[in-house]
């Protein structure tokens, strides 16, 4: 009776087991993870990656501490930024959430990622890693930091020679070259120096542009990104309006003295600066630049759309003067767009690159800069990073 | 004890329902391998339904490689089989057919898998028969990629599915088939750097191009005039000082008449001042 008992007791158990057993082996984590809720899911923190749905007026009701944050930089920034995505998915409602990994790094409260800390090439250069958590289960992404860059076309260039009989043309055909649309900013350095478990530097303007780096560093900064230090001539390249620039094999190239013209003569702040008595209505430049006499009709505004050149560079004569690696006239290594100089200076056209001895940044460090007691030191100098691209030449 | 019985058979005919499951088990592995992978490359040259006409008995046919996994398809006298590999070293797919596949897809003669590779829209199976499996699995599809992200620091290979994002999973983020190699600060003439790149002076590559595994960027030199541009190394840009690779100046500004490989003096390159420019044993303009 007993025997058939456990027997009865077997066979009602087997198909359970078979049934159950199945299922289970069938579950993995992938699986069970619906493809098109997690593509759904994904897509919605792409887009919002991407191109925030957010400006400042929402910023301000929802994220009062970034709104503060970003009180000095152009809502552009928003792209790609992972406190603003932080912000925005603070709420999503219980069926799913993003786990930002903030007990990773909690001086940033989130994780970001960099191909040159992991050694595995399924990171991104630089990018931002996350979970999605649905119904309990997870998936992880990483998000790349793609929005910060502008592509310089293929054609002729002029570099901007310091004397300027000598006419220095090169080209980029056949290559891929990719510049910060931005300077580099002071969260971007926190990031790298948290990671990499460097000294952070507190009490610095979140995303204003970071001026406080050595030439070595900023160049450790730019590699651990997967890019190098901008060279003066790919600057100028960027920077520099083309006359025609439909045309990428023009017969000649000539270049204006600022971002936004190709003329020169008829230029009013060209003729300003040749003659500073000549009259001149300041508030129309400072549409294009901040100087000294601009801070009465504007704030700083970093990363304005307005101060952004003919290929998106944007930052040009923001204010920061800017270091670069001059392979051509290496003493000429940093465009002196201070904000503490007039907009009468000399210096604030395309090309009036300074010398600066790569040690300090105070006035003796600037053999050119002997005549500007007045200025405050140490000078703040930004930077920015190019990187190279590769594709198959097509037959 | 009727009643008892009854149930019993249901539940042992349900569980036996579940070997339909199985197939879509294995079509929603092909989806999440698909949906996970970082990297696509299709091995197909056009547009196919498969099997073809010609389609060999018994011979194992790559279609996709995912990452480090291979995509391919069996024609058997009974049957058609679609199975995913692992990529267990360096090489190309159709080298690693052999390897025990990680799960297979198993389809009826009469099935007809559509591979549509032009815009990489999706993997079709088909079956003509009235109860037939129609599933579409949709491939990361070049229409939702941003330009950018198409083109920036990938091989014109990679594509995604959802601009920007990756997804990972344990698997790939552990294997070693993703190692980068360092990239160097040291001076280029003294050093062995790790090549990413490289042509011969007959413009045969000699290294394929897989610049992305650079851990901190990589730079191009030049030295045989190929078409494609020169070899490359991951390493700091440094170009135009002393012992290190000249500058590229381009291409655009040199008579056709000129010697195709590295020149002294050679008018596509230059050097800072203070350095003069020499071609190396292996041909690299570089500065001295």
């Amino acid at each position: 009776m007993m025997r058939k008992k456990a027997l009865l007791a077997l066979l009602f158990i087997t198909p359970f087991a078979i049934f159950y057993g199945q299922k289970f082996l069938l579950s993995e984590k992938n699986v069970q993870l619906n493809y098109q809720t997690v593509k759904e899911k994904a897509l919605l923190v792409s887009n919002e990656w991407l191109n925030p749905s957010w400006g400042k007026r929402e910023l301000e009701q929802n994220c009062p501490s970034l709104f503060q944050k970003m009180s000095q930089v152009d809502e552009r920034y928003l792209r790609c930024n992972p406190e603003y995505l932080k912000c925005r998915f603070k709420d999503t409602g219980k069926a799913w959430k993003v786990d930002f990994f903030s007990e990773k790094f909690p001086q940033l409260g989130y994780s970001p990622v960099f191909k040159s800390l992991s050694h595995n090439t399924s990171y991104p250069s630089k990018g931002l890693e996350m979970a999605l958590v649905i119904n309990d289960q997870r998936q992880m992404i990483f998000l790349e930091n793609e929005c910060r860059k502008v592509y310089l076309p293929q054609r002729r260039y002029l570099y901007l020679h310091s004397d300027i009989k000598e006419k220095w043309y090169w080209d980029n055909f056949k290559r891929f070259i990719y510049i910060d649309q931005y300077m580099v900013r002071n969260q971007e350095v926190k990031e790298w120096q948290i990671v990499t478990g460097q000294a952070v530097q507190s009490e610095l303007k979140t995303y204003a542009p970071a001026t406080h780096l050595s030439l070595s560093e900023m160049k450790n900064y730019c590699s651990f990104v997967g890019g190098h230090l901008l060279q003066a001539h790919i600057y100028d390249a960027a920077a520099v309006y083309p006359k025609q620039p439909n045309d990428p094999k023009p017969d000649s190239i000539t270049a204006g003295p600022f971002p936004w013209t190709t003329k020169r003569m008829s230029e009013e702040l060209f003729l300003f600066q040749k003659n500073p008595k000549r009259p001149f209505k300041i508030e129309k430049i400072c549409a294009h630049m901040n100087s000294q006499e601009c801070s009465q009709f504007h704030q700083i505004l970093y990363g304005n759309q307005a101060f952004s050149s003919w290929s998106g560079m944007s930052d040009i004569m923001n204010g920061v003067s800017e270091v670069l690696d001059n392979p051509i006239e290496p003493e000429k290594n940093v465009v002196f767009f201070d904000q503490q100089l007039s907009s009468a200076s000399p210096y604030f056209q395309l090309g009036k690159r300074i010398h600066w001895d790569e040690q300090e940044k105070e006035e003796r460090n600037f053999p050119e800069l002997e005549s500007f007691p007045e200025f405050k030191w140490p000078l703040p100098l930004g930077f920015r990073c190019m990187y190279y691209s590769w594709e198959k030449a097509t037959p | 004890m009727k009643n008892l019985f009854a149930l019993m058979f249901l539940l042992v005919l349900s569980s036996c329902l579940e070997k339909k499951i199985d197939l879509k088990t294995s079509i929603s592995h092909l989806q999440n391998t698909i949906f996970t992978s970082s990297s696509i490359k299709t091995l197909i040259k056009e547009d196919l339904i498969w099997p073809e006409v010609k389609t060999p008995l018994n011979v194992k046919m790559a279609f996709f490689q995912l990452d480090q996994k291979c995509l391919w398809g069996l024609l058997t006298k009974d049957d058609l089989t679609l199975g995913l590999s692992l990529m267990k070293d360096e090489g190309e797919c159709r080298d690693h057919l052999a390897h025990d596949a990680l799960w297979l897809i198993s389809l009826k003669k009469n099935s007809a898998v559509r591979l549509v590779r032009d815009q990489m829209k999706y993997i079709q199976i088909k079956s003509n028969s009235e109860k037939a499996i129609d599933f579409k699995i949709e491939l990361p599809s070049v229409a939702t990629t941003s330009p950018l992200a198409f083109q920036r620091f990938d091989d014109g290979l990679k594509l995604r599915g959802i601009p920007s994002v990756l997804f990972t999973t344990d698997e790939t983020l552990q294997s070693d088939q993703f190692k980068t190699y360092a990239s160097s600060t040291a001076e280029f003439t003294t050093t062995r750097l790790n090549v990413c790149h490289q042509m011969n002076e007959f413009c045969e590559v000699i290294h394929e191009y897989d610049c992305e595994k650079c851990d901190q960027g990589w730079i191009e030199v030049f030295d045989h005039g190929c078409p494609g541009g020169g070899s490359k190394y991951c390493a700091r840009e440094q170009c135009g000082r002393k012992n290190q690779p000249a500058c590229l100046l381009g291409i655009d500004w040199v008579s056709p008449d000129i010697a195709k490989n590295c020149t002294i003096e050679d008018p596509r390159v230059f050097c800072s001042p203070g350095t003069t420019m020499y071609c190396d044993s292996d041909g690299v303009a570089i500065c001295l």
